[in-house]
Order: structure tokens, then C-alpha cells, then sequence
């Protein structure tokens, strides 16, 4: 069971996508300035990433080897379409924040790698539980920015929804969160901070253990 | 399965790989459409009522909307009139929503409902680029105008058969007259095609009055300027331009180019006036081209524009007798300075001093052909004269 | 010269990698060296360009006169792959050396967010033919260039110094945010 808790957790932290492992940049990026899109990406990109592991790990041994990449294609591509349509017909106002980058969830770094690292050489359990460790560390990371940026940027919370409180006055808003490079700022120092912390956590650790080693050796 | 796979595949073999894709892509494309089959009329309705919403705040009452083409288009060239619904209640015509762009400060896309008792329903713009903090405070829900609404809000309840002019039969946004203009000229050709579409068709209120009229200013060609100029003067009777004079079309004169010159005589033969056209810069890249008409005296007949395309509402204004006629009877030898010599066109000042500084030269050149032809030298000093000069000369 | 206009909006005012966000992997994955990021970069114009020739007239005269245009991303996506494959076979064939060199990062053009955006982009943006060529052209020249230019600027962060918690791909996107905000420089190029 732990083994299943490792797998889980892999992807919010260790082997977080966005921060560790560098996928999945362009949406991360493209849609973050509120949280509303963030929280509304994050989603969609989570269910066609657990949808896609699911399946895939089902026909595992029924797909081919040679054409493994196309059909892996075909389906990623099947569930993003759903999620497009779906939004377009009961979420009108997240599938125009989202824009392009919504049927780029096909070509979503992220998806295609754990599908070809992961659920093409694993269980169905495990595929899935890899998929919303992934997602969800991908969509904390995706809240984390989003809130950054449309917090000091747009000096809201919750905008896009029917719950937007403004908080920051307009003379006080770091305007260039919101555009490209603001987008770019955020993401690096982010990189940095939690680089940074998981630095000190391994060295903590390693010390740790050379403590360790060395009472052994005492003893 | 064997390692080999590479680079000899057999025919078979991918033709096997190629069926089992197909299918996969089969089965998803499949699954696509029964998706699609559920959400496709939801994206229609949303679709449907997005383009209603927008019409619906202009017209309250109406619970569909049906699109005609069969409207009669707009009279003026620089207004079209973009879409054109009848609003229904319960199946029965009540009004019509029209959607707008004409030109503004810069231009503008309105939306006004109108119903059957020639009343003005509402107004919005679906867009304004005007300037911020000046024009485009038309389109701010914030900003209020004089009877304590917004700018857009005005509208609804007035009587198309008032009309619409800025500053009487609604308040324009202060600081921005070319705007409020703008959009009352808009409104006036908008709200005259629908209430005649629904006279005409639907049993509204008859429309009084003519077209809206088309902004008064025209272009002349030479030989209609000369003979439009004179048409008030009753001492010219039987005037023509009867003599084409070959001027100087390449020497630069202040950076501008004479193009073509007459003389005018009277019934008796007497040559009586000198006509003069000048090509010049003004705003656009295009520039323009005036002529001027002198006579004996060095004193100016009159002015008109030949060629002119800068932006409409500011600099093309130019070519309305309120700007033309301040040249008339002015004397060829004064300045023609912007403010203290005439009054520039509001937001055009480029193009009213270009166009002086056109007439000036226009003038000073047909003065000196009439000397040739028994008009008045030109006083001493005179030739050296200042132009407003809003583009450096080389 | 609306044409012109056009390409030098979607080339600079509308760079695809700095302003768009997209084809963020390759421009972060593939710049260490400059030699890599032109041979990415030359390779993925060829296959953008390729790909908006083919999908526009496809989505135009075969997915909408047959309904079929919910199978947008699906069709797309599958004709990049293709002609992603097309361009592998040829630079195996005739082109050896570029192949071994290029190796797995001409795959890697298929998860290419700007080819796929490029494409879709076209549609949605109502562009003729000739627009939608020239947009590709564009665009495609634009990420091209901005990769040459992240691996000339990697080149000098790589011996600056910098602080611990940055090194590594955190500056990167610091000096990517620079760069984006210079080129925003151009947005009052093109109207």
C-alpha cells in the first residue's frame, strides 16, 4: 500500500512535472493569470491525463509497438476533444479564457510522457493513481502561479467567476504580471524557491544519513 | 514478436499495424461524435442566446430576433449599417435592433433598437476606439452625462423624429465633440433606415423627412470649383473658363506643386479672374490639392478642395463650405495663420494649416498670373511670405 | 502589404514563444547549444509551414462541408505526426547526417505547441490560404529566431554569476522573461 501512497505522491513533489521534470511548460505559462483558468486548466489537463493513462494501460499489451506513438495520439487527442466540447457547451466562459491552449492539451508534454514512461509498461491502479499524483501536482503548481500573478497582477481573487473580490487598487497592481514576461518572472523564481528548498531538504538529509553512518561507524 | 522490425516490414505485416490504427481511430472518432451529438445544440443555444444577449439589451421587450437583408443600405459612404433584426414578441414584430459603424474620433459600432412608435428602445456600442479619458468615456459605465445617465443610456426613450443633435436633443460627453457627433450622425442614419423599414413593412410610424443628409461638403473638379466659387457673385455674369495657362508643374514652390492654372473672362472677354491649383501635403500620406480663384484686386473669390482623404469628422471636413468660405474675400497678401487668420477644424489643426499654407501659395501664384493679365503687381515685400509650415521644408 | 504587415506581426509583435507562451519545452530543452537550436529551428519551420499548407485546405474543404469540425484537434494533430514522419524519412534518406544529428528531437516536433497552435490558429483566426502560409511563415521564423537567440544568451548566463537558488533552468526563465519583455517592445510595430 505504501508502494501505491510512493506513486501517488510522486507527482506533487518529487518528480513534480512543471518544476522537476520541466513538461508541460506552454500552458502553465499561457493561462495563469487568474485562478479561476488555472484551476480550469488544471482540471481538464488532469481528467484527459487520467482518462488517457487509464486506457492505455488497459490496451497495453494489445497495442503495437510500432505504432504505439499514433494510437497514443488518437486517444489523448479523443479525451481533449471531449473536454473542449464539454466546456464549449456547459462552461462557455472558461473555454474563451482558455482559449488555443485548450486543444493543446493534446500535445501536453506531460500527458504523452507519462503515457509512453508510465501506463504503457503498468497496471491500471498504478496508471491511474500516477495520473492524478501528476495532475495534481501540476494543477497546485498551475493555483500557485495563477494566484501570484492575478493577486499582485490583477489585484483580484476568483475573477472569471461570479465571486471576484477586488483587493489591491488599481494604482498598486504589478501590471506586468499579467503579460508574457511577468509570466516567465514567476515561473523562475518559483523554479528557484522550491529548487532551493529541496536543496536544503537533501543535504539535511544526506547530513542526516553521514550522521547516521558515522554512529554506526562508532559503534 | 521477432526484433527485427525495423526497416523490412513486410507489405502484410503493415497493412495489419495500419488496420489495427484505423480502428483505434475508428472507435475514438465514434465515441467523438456521440459526445459531440450531445453537446453540439448546447453550443448552438449559447451560441443563439450570447448573439440575443447583445440584442436584448438594446430591446428589453423582445423575445426573438429575426435578421433581415432587405433594408435600404446607408446614404452615406462612410456608415454601414452591419446587421439588421426585426424584434419579436410572441412571433409579432414590435421594433428592430440595427448595428452600426461609422466613423467617430477614430470609429465606432453601435447597436440601438428602435420599436414601432419611432421611439429609441436603447443603445450600446459593441465598439468605441476612440481616445481614453476623452472619447471613449462614451462608452464608460461609470462616466455620466448632463441628465444624469450614461452616454449610451441617453438614448433610450428619445424620438427618432427629433433627431439627433449633440448638445440639443441629447448631451454630448464634454471634451469629446467630435465623438458625440459622431456617434448622433451614426444614430440618425441608423435609426432612420430601421423606422423606414418598419413603416414600410411592419406598420410603424410614418418617417418624416428625407435621407439623412450626407455631410455637405463634396469634392470639386477644377472646372466646377471655378464656376461654383463665382456662382455668388452676380457682377461675373457669364464667366467661363476660357483660357487653360500652362503653369510650371515641377518647380517646388514651399514644397508644393502647382498643377493647373486659368484664366476667367467675362461675357465681354476681359480677363477678370485667375485660377490657380496647388498640390501639397496635409495629414494622410496622401496630401490634398485646392484650387483658389483671385481676382483683379489680389483679393481671394473663393477656395475650393479638388483632392482631400484625411480622416473623416477631423481633417476631411475641410472640404465643407464653413472652412472654405473663411478664404473668400481675404487679400492675397496677408498670412494665413492657424487661429489668428482663420479658425483651424477642431482636432485637425495639421490639416488646416497645411491647407492655408495652400491657399497661400495657390493665391500668391494665380495674384502673379492676373498681374500678367492686368491685375495688381504684387506690393513690395510680399513674395517673401511665412507659411505655417507644420512639415519642414528641405 | 497586408501580407507583409501579417508576417511581421506574427513573427515579432506576436512572437510565439515570447508573447504566445507556446513551444516553451524546445525553447527551454533545446538551446544549450546554438548549432542544436538552428537545426530545431530550421526543421520545425519547415514542418509548421508544411503543416498549415495541408490542414487549412483539409479543415476547409473536407471537415466543414461534412460537419466534422469537433474532430479538429483529433485530424491535426494525427496530419503533424505524418508529416512529422514524412520529414524523418526523407532526412533518413537523403539527408543521413542531419538525421543522426537532430535524433530524437525531430520526434519531439510532433509535441510541438506552436505547430499544433499554428494550425489551429489559422482556423479560428478566419485566415484565407495565403494569410494562413504567411502567418506560419511567420511564426515559425519567429520561434526559430528567438531559439537562435536564448542560445546565444545561454551561452553568457552560463559563465555569469549566478545565484545558487537560480542556476540552472530558473535563470533561463528569468532571462526569458527579459527577453519577452523586449520584445513586447514591438507591440506598436503593426496596428
Amino acid at each position: 500500500m505504501s508502494n501505491k501512497f510512493k506513486t501517488f505522491t510522486n507527482g506533487l513533489l518529487k518528480e513534480n512535472p512543471l518544476l522537476i521534470l520541466n513538461i508541460g511548460l506552454c500552458s502553465s505559462l499561457g493561462i495563469t493569470t487568474n485562478m479561476f483558468n488555472g484551476l480550469g486548466m488544471g482540471l481538464g489537463m488532469m481528467f484527459v491525463l487520467i482518462m488517457s493513462e487509464l486506457f492505455i494501460s488497459l490496451l497495453r499489451k494489445q497495442i503495437p509497438d510500432s505504432i504505439r506513438l499514433p494510437v497514443f495520439i488518437i486517444i489523448i487527442a479523443a479525451f481533449t476533444t471531449i473536454v473542449q466540447l464539454v466546456l464549449q457547451a456547459y462552461v462557455p466562459s472558461l473555454y474563451d479564457a482558455l482559449g488555443v491552449f485548450l486543444p493543446l492539451i493534446v500535445v501536453n508534454c506531460i500527458i504523452m510522457g507519462r503515457v509512453e514512461a508510465y501506463a504503457s509498461h503498468n497496471g491500471v491502479g498504478d496508471s491511474v493513481l500516477d495520473a492524478i499524483g501528476m495532475g495534481l501536482g501540476y494543477t497546485w503548481v498551475l493555483l500557485v502561479i495563477s494566484f501570484i500573478r492575478e493577486f499582485f497582477g490583477g489585484g483580484t481573487l476568483l475573477a472569471g467567476t461570479a465571486y471576484k473580490i477586488e483587493i489591491i487598487p488599481e494604482a498598486y497592481r504589478i501590471g506586468i504580471l499579467n503579460s508574457a514576461p511577468g509570466g516567465f518572472l514567476v515561473f523562475g523564481c518559483l523554479m528557484a524557491a522550491t529548487g532551493s528548498i529541496r536543496r536544503a531538504k537533501e543535504a539535511k538529509a544526506q547530513a542526516r544519513a553521514k550522521e547516521a553512518k558515522e554512529m554506526e561507524a562508532a559503534k | 514478436m521477432s526484433e527485427s522490425q525495423n526497416d523490412t516490414i513486410t507489405v502484410g505485416a503493415m497493412i495489419k499495424l495500419g488496420l489495427i490504427l484505423a480502428i483505434y481511430a475508428v472507435i475514438s472518432c465514434a465515441l467523438l461524435a456521440v459526445v459531440n451529438n450531445f453537446t453540439a445544440p448546447v453550443i448552438e443555444a449559447n451560441q443563439i442566446a450570447k448573439a440575443n444577449a447583445g440584442m436584448k439589451a438594446v430591446f428589453a421587450d423582445a423575445d426573438s430576433f429575426e435578421q433581415v437583408t432587405d433594408f435600404t443600405p446607408s446614404t452615406d459612404s462612410t456608415i454601414t449599417i452591419d446587421k439588421f433584426y426585426l424584434a419579436k414578441v410572441g412571433g409579432e414584430v414590435k421594433g428592430a435592433v440595427v448595428q452600426a459603424t461609422g466613423p467617430t474620433y477614430d470609429h465606432a459600432t453601435i447597436v440601438l433598437g428602435v420599436d414601432l412608435s419611432g421611439t429609441v428602445t436603447g443603445m450600446q456600442f459593441l465598439a468605441l476606439s476612440d481616445s481614453p479619458g476623452f472619447g471613449l468615456k462614451a462608452n464608460d459605465a461609470t462616466f455620466k452625462v448632463k441628465s444624469g445617465t450614461t452616454f449610451y443610456g441617453q438614448f433610450a426613450g428619445k424620438k427618432v423624429a427629433d433627431g439627433f443633435t449633440a448638445g440639443q436633443t441629447y448631451d454630448a460627453v464634454s471634451g469629446a465633440t467630435i465623438t458625440s457627433k459622431g456617434v448622433g450622425r451614426i444614430m440618425t442614419m441608423a435609426t432612420f433606415v430601421a423606422s423606414s423599414y418598419l413603416a414600410e413593412k411592419c406598420g410603424g410610424v410614418a418617417v418624416s423627412g428625407e435621407a439623412p443628409v450626407v455631410e455637405e461638403g463634396k469634392l470639386f473638379s477644377f472646372e466646377d470649383a471655378v464656376v461654383d466659387i463665382n456662382s455668388n457673385y452676380k457682377a461675373y455674369d457669364g464667366l467661363s473658363v476660357t483660357e487653360k495657362v500652362a503653369v510650371d508643374t515641377k518647380t517646388q514652390i514651399h514644397s508644393m506643386l502647382l498643377q493647373q492654372g486659368a484664366l476667367v473672362k467675362n461675357s465681354k472677354g476681359e480677363v477678370v479672374e485667375a485660377a490657380i491649383s496647388v498640390s501639397g501635403q496635409t495629414y494622410s500620406d496622401v496630401g490634398g490639392t485646392i484650387v483658389v480663384v483671385v481676382n483683379k484686386e489680389r483679393k481671394i473669390v473663393g477656395m475650393r478642395v479638388i483632392a482631400l482623404a484625411d480622416s473623416p469628422n477631423r481633417g476631411q471636413e475641410a472640404i465643407k463650405p464653413s472652412f472654405y468660405n473663411q478664404f473668400a474675400n481675404k487679400s492675397v497678401d496677408q498670412d494665413f495663420r492657424g487661429g489668428t487668420d482663420y479658425d483651424a477644424l477642431s482636432g485637425a489643426s495639421i490639416t488646416s494649416d497645411c491647407i492655408a499654407d495652400m491657399v497661400k501659395v495657390a493665391s500668391y501664384s494665380a495674384a502673379e498670373l492676373m498681374a500678367q493679365h492686368g491685375g495688381l503687381k504684387a506690393p513690395a515685400g510680399t513674395a517673401d511670405y511665412t507659411l505655417n509650415n507644420h512639415y519642414h521644408e528641405e | 502589404m497586408e501580407l507583409l504587415k501579417l508576417f511581421i506581426k506574427s513573427m515579432l509583435v506576436d512572437n510565439v514563444v515570447l508573447v504566445q507562451y507556446l513551444a516553451i519545452c524546445p525553447f527551454i530543452g533545446m538551446t544549450s547549444e546554438t548549432g542544436k537550436a538552428t537545426g530545431m529551428g530550421i526543421a520545425t519551420t519547415f514542418v509548421i509551414i508544411l503543416a498549415a499548407a495541408v490542414t487549412w485546405p483539409l479543415y476547409t474543404y473536407v471537415m466543414v462541408p461534412l460537419h466534422l469540425e469537433f474532430l479538429q484537434t483529433l485530424i491535426f494533430i494525427l496530419v503533424i505526426a505524418a508529416l512529422v514522419q514524412l520529414v524523418e524519412f526523407y532526412l533518413k534518406k537523403c539527408v543521413p547526417g542531419l538525421y543522426s544529428a537532430m535524433g530524437i528531437y525531430l520526434t519531439l516536433i510532433t509535441t510541438n505547441c506552436a505547430v499544433l497552435g499554428v494550425t489551429i490558429n489559422c482556423i479560428s483566426k478566419n485566415y484565407n490560404y495565403g494569410q494562413s502560409l504567411v502567418y506560419a511563415a511567420g511564426t515559425a521564423l519567429g520561434f526559430a529566431m528567438s531559439l537562435v537567440i536564448m542560445s546565444g544568451v545561454r551561452k553568457r548566463v552560463a559563465v555569469a554569476p549566478i545565484p545558487k537558488a537560480f542556476k540552472g533552468t530558473p535563470i533561463l526563465f528569468i532571462t526569458a522573461s527579459l527577453l519577452s519583455l523586449a520584445f513586447i517592445g514591438f507591440k506598436g510595430l503593426i496596428k
